[in-house]
């Protein structure tokens, strides 16, 4: 059975065709899929009845429901998805892998946070999913598997890209979704309401800026570069100085939204120094700082700055004419509860007979 | 010399298989520092990656180091390049930083490639070089590393028996196990490049050992 669940309106074209349809029942198809968010091939009803059956032998509409819900007291909830099958292409995995997706519920919007891989391989020292190693690449159908199958789908208001893994390290799959995400065919979320966050992988991020119009959030955490090294080892390759060039001239050519991620170390990068670099380092981009709370995980030598140092460093920004916001910590409570601890003693476990040092 | 910027063919010089890795240079047009990448691909419009140079900044030819990743895009071609073939090349960039003074290099598998090209330029004094492998014939360039660093160069090896003949001066298990089993100097600097999962499983020991975190610079595989 090929499952159809996870291919853009021009992969279902060679589908199409083999049903003796035009190829612009392709896109019949994929409203169906995601636009209607059919549950059999009974319901597409403007496709001919013999067409619907011959679906029904070879095809599969199929995506993967969660395996485990945590909800957190302030309403955010944490899902646990199995990756494998077409969701983990070209990775024979014996035993499971998992990944997660958060979904945050707030007055004026509910969002969902998606992964896009199975661990990551940026090793960021604040990141538990880092610890992981990386896994595997997440399918399109394996990262709009998040989206279709947590309960409270049709209420979605805004997609963000910020779970585990780099998207722009799987970036033809991650475009692939966010195509089906954003198409009228598809899910038919505008480009406003999808933001992908990166560490800045600078020749996936052309790509990314060439081939998709949703938001795009950089992951900064320290303006000094010499710091930046010891949080983020991507700073040896992509340096931050030509990651912050190219967006400007990114909005040089068009009106893009970009936003700054930063979280808040105590003692790290919380100091009026780091406060004034960051405001001199940006200039030139329109842009809006998030300050994010650290949720700290085991092991780690980083502690997140407190309420106070916080709003000062906000302040300080906002005073310099950056729009500046502290984001609220969310779901802190299921941070243990969430599984991924357990998935990670799990991997390391799998992962000690492959490893090669 | 001029920036190899941007992508462009060059001549491979030598093909050379190195235990699970393999070796390719060619006749380098350009100038970098020791610790850098260049982006290589097969043509001008595939895919590429990046790779640390292996070979010293004042040589003739410039070289990289990888192992085929199965699946991969690019190495599975790349591994059966042979001399007089082309290959685009870009770069080079990156600035994995080459301190001098005292410090530790940790490197797992082709990890070692900016450390041996560190060696070359002769920014090994004073440093000590841990490389983890599974296999003895992964020790790339071993004799070479055995010569320049003398007993500052150690390996660890996860696959070796005990009455193997290649296991002289290994340490039998994981790099991992051997630097849980030491205690570091919180005063140097580290330096580790290789796959995150070594980077990250490495850091997080070297930090439990109260090495501050400030101390410790990665290069990982992208």
């Amino acid at each position: 059975m090929q499952e159809l669940f996870g291919l853009t309106a021009q992969d279902l074209i060679p589908v199409a065709q083999s049903l003796s349809l035009k190829p612009f029942a392709a896109k019949q198809l994929a409203r169906w899929i995601y636009a209607r968010r059919a549950h059999t091939f009974d319901e597409m009803t403007d496709l001919p009845k013999e067409a619907r059956e011959r679906l029904k032998e070879g095809f599969s509409l199929g995506f993967e429901a969660p395996v485990k819900r945590t909800q957190s007291a302030d309403g955010t909830v944490k899902y646990l998805f199995q990756a494998s099958g077409s969701y983990l292409p070209n990775r024979d995995a014996v035993s499971p892998r998992f990944v997660e997706a958060a979904y945050i519920p707030e007055p004026d919007r509910r969002t969902l946070c998606v992964s896009t891989q199975v661990g990551c391989r940026m090793g960021c020292l604040f990141c538990m999913t880092g610890k992981q190693g990386l896994q595997g690449h997440l399918s399109p159908g394996g990262i709009l598997a998040q989206v279709r199958g947590i309960p409270e789908s049709e209420g979605l208001t805004n997609i963000v890209y910020m779970g585990m893994g780099e998207p722009l390290d799987n970036l033809e799959n991650v475009l692939k979704s966010l195509e089906i995400l954003t198409a009228d065919w598809g899910f038919g979320f505008s480009n406003q309401r999808v933001t992908l966050s990166s560490v800045g992988l600078l020749p996936a991020l052309e790509e990314f800026f060439r081939k998709s119009r949703v938001r795009f959030a950089l992951s900064l955490h320290s303006p000094f570069e010499d710091e930046r090294r010891s949080l983020m080892p991507v700073q040896n390759v992509h340096a931050l100085s030509q990651v912050l060039d190219f967006l400007r001239r990114v909005q040089a050519r068009d009106a893009r939204r970009i936003s700054i991620e930063y979280i808040c170390f105590e003692g790290v990068n919380d100091s009026p120094r780091h406060r004034r670099e960051l405001v001199r380092i940006l200039q030139g981009l329109k842009t809006r700082v998030n300050l994010i709370h650290y949720h700290a995980i085991p092991g780690s030598p980083l502690r997140g700055s407190s309420e106070k140092v916080m709003e000062e460093f906000q302040g300080a920004l906002v005073e310099k004419g950056i729009p500046a916001s502290v984001r609220r910590s969310r779901g802190e409570d299921i941070q243990a509860a969430c599984g991924l601890l357990s998935t990670k003693e799990l991997l390391k476990a799998q992962r000690a007979e492959t490893l090669d040092y | 010399m001029t920036k190899a910027d941007p992508t462009h063919p060059v001549r491979i010089s030598s093909a050379e298989r190195l235990g699970s890795a393999f070796a390719l240079t060619w006749k380098r047009d350009f100038d970098f520092t020791a610790g850098q990448l260049v982006e290589v691909a097969l043509d001008e419009s595939g895919a590429s990656r990046l790779y640390s140079l292996f070979t010293g900044p004042r040589e003739d030819e410039a070289g990289i180091l990888f192992t085929v990743a199965e699946g991969g895009e690019l190495t599975p071609s790349l591994a059966s390049i042979a001399p007089g073939d082309l290959i685009w090349v870009g770069g080079p960039s990156g600035s994995f930083p080459a301190y001098s003074g005292p410090g530790i290099w940790i490197a797992n598998g082709t990890g070692v490639a900016p450390f041996l090209s560190m060696a070359r330029a002769g920014l090994s004094a004073g440093k000590k070089l841990l490389h983890g492998a599974r296999a003895p014939d992964d020790f790339y360039f071993l004799e070479e590393l055995e010569t320049v660093m003398g007993d500052s160069y150690l390996r660890c090896c996860s696959l070796i028996s005990a009455d193997s003949p290649a296991g002289k001066g290994i340490f039998r298990g994981r790099l991992t196990a051997f630097i849980e089993s030491e205690s570091w100097d919180p005063e140097l600097s580290y330096e580790l490049c290789g796959s995150a999962s070594m980077v990250v499983d490495v850091r997080d020991i070297l930090i439990a050992k109260g090495v501050p975190h400030s101390s410790i610079v990665s290069e990982v595989y992208f």
